[in-house]
């Protein structure tokens, strides 16, 4: 009786295990995917911390270099958003990297005499230089500067400041097993905020010797006797320097065009450079610049630089240039009001530009440094190309073109235009 | 944990045996067994082969076969089982093995930038059967019982003409739990 009594227990048993922990009948289907990735998180001060660290601090590799602005035996160059490195070049053999001031935000110079002129994101700093070891904050501008973001359009908290992005790395695992894909962002900004937006500039050969330093064709900012000009992308902005420690905001003025990338002073004229043109303003009265002419061209990036007769403009084409364009154009100047197409080159992918008397200097991207006898606009001469780097920018000064390239900082001395040779490499830390 | 659950059930009935306590009279066995497993999304074939040895109304053995349901595997386990009842007519069994796929085919597949890869994983058979005299020393074996297979198949897309995209994988547990119904001959 027992038996009998045990067998269908046992069979109760059996199924009431098997379908409890074995899932009964189902067919099941999970999925996990496991991604890695990297991702930036802002890293902010205060104002006042940001503020109290605006000094003379101790030099820094060059990691990844922006705007390079000449004054006498220094060289400052823009390490984007970060600040500026402060270079001894009063030997261009051997130039020293000897201090670094702290500008979060920071994208353009302006030098005159003893006196640097640095955005701080929105707001404009007054430094004296007097002593590049001991810089010293002379004042802020606080918002003249309203359109700049931050970078890749990433907007922090208005009370602190972005000094910085922390790169990490993590590895997520996803449950995909309902088709659900990838990830939110949550207020972080993705991968590819490192790229190197370009160094710019290229020399300009100031009218006078003068305790104005040198900027490039791709500088936004432009030191005239006692104003300094500015450009966002939309409009030029007008800042009285009589003072030249105590800058004050004098007036706006609107361009009537996108894009607006660059502004190269000569004489008592400002040619701004944006992606659609080229536009010539009057500083007769220096306060109110006044649109004499422009000229128009296809989408693309444009640096400009021009001498007396002539404006040199590079058109170049990538990813935040647009255009398929890749060409310098020389344009007859005409009294300024009615610039005229003379000739187009062929590029490869030229950025600054730097001419110093018959000797034109370009930097076209992968080609390296190519340097031309301009004498004749209608048949530019190639002397020498100086291949081998990625170059940016360029300043050709008083025999000496200093050159910013993707891997360093190079000085090369043209006093020969026929054996024009290295004096000196900086390297970049990547 | 359902592994572990598994476990210590076919461990507890051995333990718990009365075959310990006796002087052990040991015969080698074959089982083979063809059946039909019948799940969720399709009725298919399964055949066994189990050998071991018998003690007392203990059995032991090692088992390997060929699994149609779903995804074609070959499931290599261990069997236990116990008899009972009048004439030792009645039987327990339970398997615990490992599932190899029959269908691995790594590399390209599916256009020319997916990969996929299947590996095996746990397999689980066990329920109640009936043994029956047949001819000589052979004997017939019905049994019904749950079977459990699983798989972990990987995929791998590759984003063509992006050289700087990584290779995105998923990982897909593939679980499926039939009712397994078996017809065999013991010799």
């Amino acid at each position: 009786m027992k038996k009998l009594l045990a067998i269908p227990l046992y069979i109760i048993i059996v199924f009431f295990v098997s379908f409890l922990f074995s899932g009964c009948l189902k067919d099941t289907i999970s999925c996990k995917h496991p991604y890695s990735y990297t991702y930036y998180k802002p890293l902010y001060k205060t104002t006042a911390e940001v503020r109290s660290n605006i000094k003379s601090n101790a030099p820094r590799t060059i990691q990844n270099p922006g705007k390079i602005f000449i004054m006498g035996n220094y060289i400052f160059l823009n390490e984007i958003d970060k600040g500026i490195h402060v270079i001894d070049n009063s030997n261009p053999e051997a130039p020293v990297n000897i201090a670094f001031i702290d500008i979060p935000g920071n994208e353009d110079i302006a030098v005159k005499g003893n006196t640097l002129y640095a955005d701080l994101y929105t707001d404009l700093v007054t430094l004296d230089i007097s002593n590049p070891l001991n810089v010293a904050i002379q004042q802020y501008n606080d918002g003249v500067f309203p359109n700049r973001i931050y970078s890749n359009g990433f907007y922090s908290d208005s009370n602190k400041v972005l000094v910085d992005w922390e790169e990490r790395d993590t590895t997520v695992i996803e449950d995909c097993s309902s088709g659900s894909r990838w990830y939110d962002s949550g207020g972080i900004y993705y991968s590819a905020i490192a790229s190197n937006s370009g160094p710019q500039n290229s020399g300009s050969k100031n009218i006078s010797a003068s305790p104005i330093g040198q900027g490039g064709s791709t500088a936004r900012f432009a030191i005239v006797n006692n104003k300094i000009y500015t450009v966002s992308t939309y409009d030029l902005n007008v800042f009285d320097i009589s003072v030249s420690d105590k800058p004050t905001f004098s007036n706006t003025v609107n361009i009537n065009s996108w894009g607006i990338e660059t502004i190269f002073p000569f004489g008592n004229k400002l040619f701004i450079g944006s992606q659609s043109g080229m536009f010539v303003y009057n500083i007769n009265d220096p306060d109110h610049p006044a649109l004499d002419g422009q000229f128009g061209h296809v989408q693309s990036c444009d640096p400009v630089i021009a001498d007396n007769s002539y404006a040199y403009v590079t058109l170049r084409s990538g990813t935040a240039c647009q255009g398929f364009t890749n060409e310098l154009d020389v344009l007859k100047l005409n009294n300024f009001t009615n610039p005229q197409l003379v000739k187009t080159y062929s590029l490869t992918n030229p950025r600054g530009l730097s001419k110093d008397g018959n000797l034109l200097f370009i930097c076209d991207g992968a080609d390296g440094l190519k340097i031309y006898n301009a004498k004749d606009v209608n048949n530019l001469k190639l002397i020498k190309q100086l291949p081998g780097s990625e170059t940016y920018d360029v300043i050709a000064f008083n025999n000496k073109a200093l050159v910013v390239a993707v891997d360093g900082l190079y000085q090369y001395d043209y006093s020969d235009a026929n054996n024009i040779h290295l004096l000196s490499k900086i390297t970049i830390s990547k | 944990m359902k592994l572990r659950i598994i476990c210590g059930l076919i461990f507890y009935c051995v333990l718990c045996s009365p075959v310990q306590a006796q002087i052990a009279k040991v015969k080698f066995h074959s089982i083979e067994n063809g059946g039909v497993t019948i799940g969720e999304s399709e009725a298919n074939a399964v055949f066994q082969t189990v050998n071991g040895i018998s003690v007392h109304d203990w059995f032991l053995g090692v088992g390997v076969g060929v699994d149609y349901y779903q995804y074609k595997t070959l499931p290599l386990f261990f069997d236990a089982r116990n008899f009972f009842g009048k004439n030792h007519k009645w039987f327990l069994y339970g398997n615990l093995g490992y599932d190899f796929p029959l269908h691995d085919k790594p590399g390209m597949e599916i256009g020319s930038y997916n990969y996929y890869h299947v590996k095996g994983d746990v397999y689980t058979d066990f329920g109640i059967g009936i043994r029956t005299k047949f001819i000589n020393k052979t004997s017939l074996l019905f049994s019904l019982g749950h079977s459990y297979k699983q798989l972990q198949f990987k995929t791998t897309q590759i984003i063509p003409l992006c050289s700087e995209c990584k290779p995105q994988s998923y990982y897909y547990t593939l679980g499926y739990g039939r009712i397994l119904f078996k017809a065999g001959l013991e010799f």
